[in-house]
């Protein structure tokens, strides 16, 4: 399909129908409506299935029955409904079952508001549900990243039998920008579902079981040691992130999604100060590019996080900083969106003023 | 595992054309739901011994009696008993 | 010679591991021998619950999922709506439908999902040690009601077949019980009909069987399947409680 506008909920729904989804099980909530109505609109025309189901806890499990039963499966949600997701979460984990998660993020804790967030960055990489695992993260800037990494998030589940989560915010979800899909090629080498709840009769008479119990320690310890084998793999090979204007920065900002083109802004005008800053962006948060910051590090005086959060994708970075260098943290919560000029005083706090 | 097949110690050793009793006496957890529901009360915990679970297996000991219901085969929740008639 | 009885096909080698007498067994095979007796047994999924047969997987001669508990039905709508051709059912207990699963199983009927699914009341939760459960009776002792239900703070029993019955996409919704070898023979019947509902796609169909609990009931099995006749029939009446063929 050519260049088209599209509202980014809608161009994460199209990307899914594009990559093959053809399941969709969700419930209304703020800010990401448009998911669902899309779906509700478009899949039935392709012979696809949209179900809206009684709860967020409900939709998970629709999930994990179709995901288990071989479907290439989507369901999205906003900051609460993903807190009731999160069992159903663990359970597709610990059965080693791929489906794709969107979470739209708003203001929390609690009902919280409806305005655009990213407190969830705890929730989404470090665990959310009960137990050792983990989802794979992925948080795009644009549009056309959200759409790109929804399709790159079925293939990676896929490959990985994991949950993969796109982790965008309400502005990214209400945001009008052009989108182009191409046509869709699967990753190679991705394995097929002989695993799939098909029916003996069409699996060649051997029963499948799809299942997360390991009553016996020694074997629940196995099973949870071959599920982190994957991720130490998925940590070594789909770290993804961007450098901008790295080379020479003096102040490098660290953010993600919607801070992060917040972040560009201030860093031209910046520039043209004469302020030596520059963006490094992960994309994948979970695995998150610890491997980005040594060659930053040596070169920068501090590090500027910029989070709609209290700090959380803070503690991260001071992980990878490792104390070698400081680190300042600006947060805007409540579903308050900072301004560029607002990024352009703390970077002109930590030089000292606008730059000669 | 073991399996018994009964004609009783009481009944005389002759060709039988009655019903026929078997029982994966091994799977047997005791529970006299068979003894209790069999019409013609021909079965009974045999208390002199213990199957590999540790139970008093059930065993037929009037096989004359049997009516091949399968009654006790119906109610069995291990499906240890077999009828053929 | 021929074979009046036997250990059904579509249950697996594997020995079970419910308590002497428990009903799961009988109920199993009903379930087992209706899936062969339709020759679906090649195209079935069983989803099960999370209680006494959180097991049911190793005991069904067929393709299995384990579900969280009470969201069996959500998670056989996924797995139906994915193939549709398959025989999906759920296999779920009093807590698991009627306490934490109530709104899974209600929707579940309300947008007709083409499964069946079988509801084992045994009026307590067996598997974490004799708690209440909602379909326990008002005087019933359990660890979570040591004086007996209450009617005061504790409610009584839900009905679940006739609350279901009220749901319009429903096809056949049935209470039976496997005390005796009549009641057996008839819940046999309506376990193989509801499942034969499911082959034709006439919509959503549940079974309740009355069940034991001897070692919770603190009662011989034996004596168990007498409490189901005197206690438990009279507040759970058998019977047909929807048929959109008109049978009774």
């Amino acid at each position: 399909m050519a260049r088209k506008l599209m509202k980014g909920n809608e161009a994460i729904a199209a990307a899914a129908i594009n990559a093959g989804c053809r399941h969709f099980f969700g419930y209304p909530i703020t800010p990401q409506n448009e998911i669902p109505e899309y779906m509700s609109r478009e899949l039935p025309k392709i012979g696809g299935v949209y179900v809206q189901a009684e709860s967020e806890v409900a939709a998970i499990n629709m999930v994990y029955g179709a995901a288990g039963a071989g479907a290439r499966v989507l369901t999205s949600s906003s900051s609460p409904g993903i807190s009731l997701m999160q069992e159903g979460i663990s359970y597709i984990a610990g059965a080693e079952l791929p489906c794709v998660l969107v979470n739209i993020m708003r203001g929390g804790p609690g009902l919280g508001g409806v305005q655009p967030s990213q407190a969830d960055y705890f929730q989404a990489t470090k665990g959310g549900g009960h137990g050792d695992y983990h989802v794979v993260v992925l948080a795009p800037a644009n549009l056309q990243e959200a759409a790109d990494l929804t399709q790159l998030a079925f293939d990676l589940a896929d490959k990985y039998r994991n949950p993969v989560m796109v982790l965008a915010d309400g502005m990214i979800g209400q945001l009008m920008e052009p989108v182009e899909l191409s046509p869709y090629h699967p990753m190679a080498g991705l394995p097929p579902k002989d695993w799939a709840t098909t029916g003996t009769s069409r699996s060649g008479g051997r029963r499948r079981i799809i299942n997360s119990l390991y009553l016996y320690p020694d074997q629940l310890e196995q099973h949870v040691r071959a599920i982190f084998a994957k991720y130490a793999e998925i940590e070594r090979t789909e770290v993804r992130y961007e450098l901008h204007r790295c080379d020479d920065a003096e102040v490098v900002i660290v953010a993600y999604g919607t801070t992060s083109r917040i972040a560009r802004s201030a860093i031209e005008k910046c520039r043209r100060q004469g302020l030596r800053v520059g963006l490094l962006r992960p994309i994948t948060l979970y695995p998150f590019p610890f491997a980005a910051f040594p060659p930053v590090i040596e070169r920068a005086k501090a590090f500027l996080v910029v989070e709609m959060s209290m700090g959380q994708m803070l503690d991260d970075v001071k992980i990878a900083v490792a104390g070698r260098k400081p680190i300042a943290f600006y947060g805007r919560t409540g579903g308050i969106v900072p301004t560029p000029e607002e990024v352009v005083k703390q970077v002109q706090a930590l030089l000292g003023g606008p730059g000669a | 595992m073991p399996i018994t097949t009964l004609s009783s110690p009481a009944s005389p050793a002759r060709e039988r054309s009655g019903p026929e009793v078997i029982f994966a006496e091994d799977l047997c957890k005791g529970c006299e739901l068979c003894i209790t529901i069999c019409p013609t009360k021909i079965l009974k915990l045999d208390l002199t011994r213990v199957n590999s679970r540790g139970y008093h297996p059930a065993i037929v000991y009037n096989l004359m009696e049997c009516s091949g219901c399968a009654s006790c085969a119906k109610i069995c929740p291990d499906s240890v008993i077999t009828v053929r008639r | 010679m021929k074979t009046v009885y036997e250990k059904s096909p579509g249950l697996t080698d594997i020995p079970m591991h419910y308590c002497p007498g428990c009903t799961h067994g009988i109920i199993h095979k009903l379930v087992a021998e209706s899936l062969v007796e339709l020759g679906v047994l090649g195209r079935t999924v069983a989803v099960a619950p999370v209680g006494c047969a959180v097991f049911a997987y190793d005991y069904f001669n067929c393709d299995s999922q384990e579900a969280a508990h009470g969201r069996a039905p959500a998670v056989a709508t996924g797995i139906k709506r994915v193939h549709p051709d398959n025989i999906v059912f759920t296999y779920q207990g009093d807590g698991d439908l009627a306490s934490i699963g109530m709104g899974e199983i209600v929707h579940a009927a309300m947008r007709g999902e083409n499964i069946t699914v079988v509801f084992v009341n045994n009026a307590i939760y067996g598997m974490t040690g004799g708690q209440m459960a909602p379909t326990t009776l008002v005087g019933q002792p359990t660890t979570t009601s040591p004086l007996g239900r209450s009617r005061l703070g504790q409610g009584a029993p839900l009905r679940i077949c006739e609350m279901l019955a009220t749901i319009e996409a429903t096809a056949y919704i049935s209470r039976v019980s496997v005390h005796s070898i009549p009641r057996l023979n008839v819940a046999k019947r309506a376990i193989k009909k509801a499942f034969q509902m499911q082959v034709e796609n006439r919509g959503f169909s549940l079974v309740e069987v009355l069940s034991t609990c001897p070692t919770n009931w603190g009662l011989s099995p034996v004596d168990a399947l007498r409490w189901v006749e005197q206690n438990m029939i009279p507040a759970y009446p058998l019977g047909v409680y929807k048929d959109i063929e008109g049978g009774t």
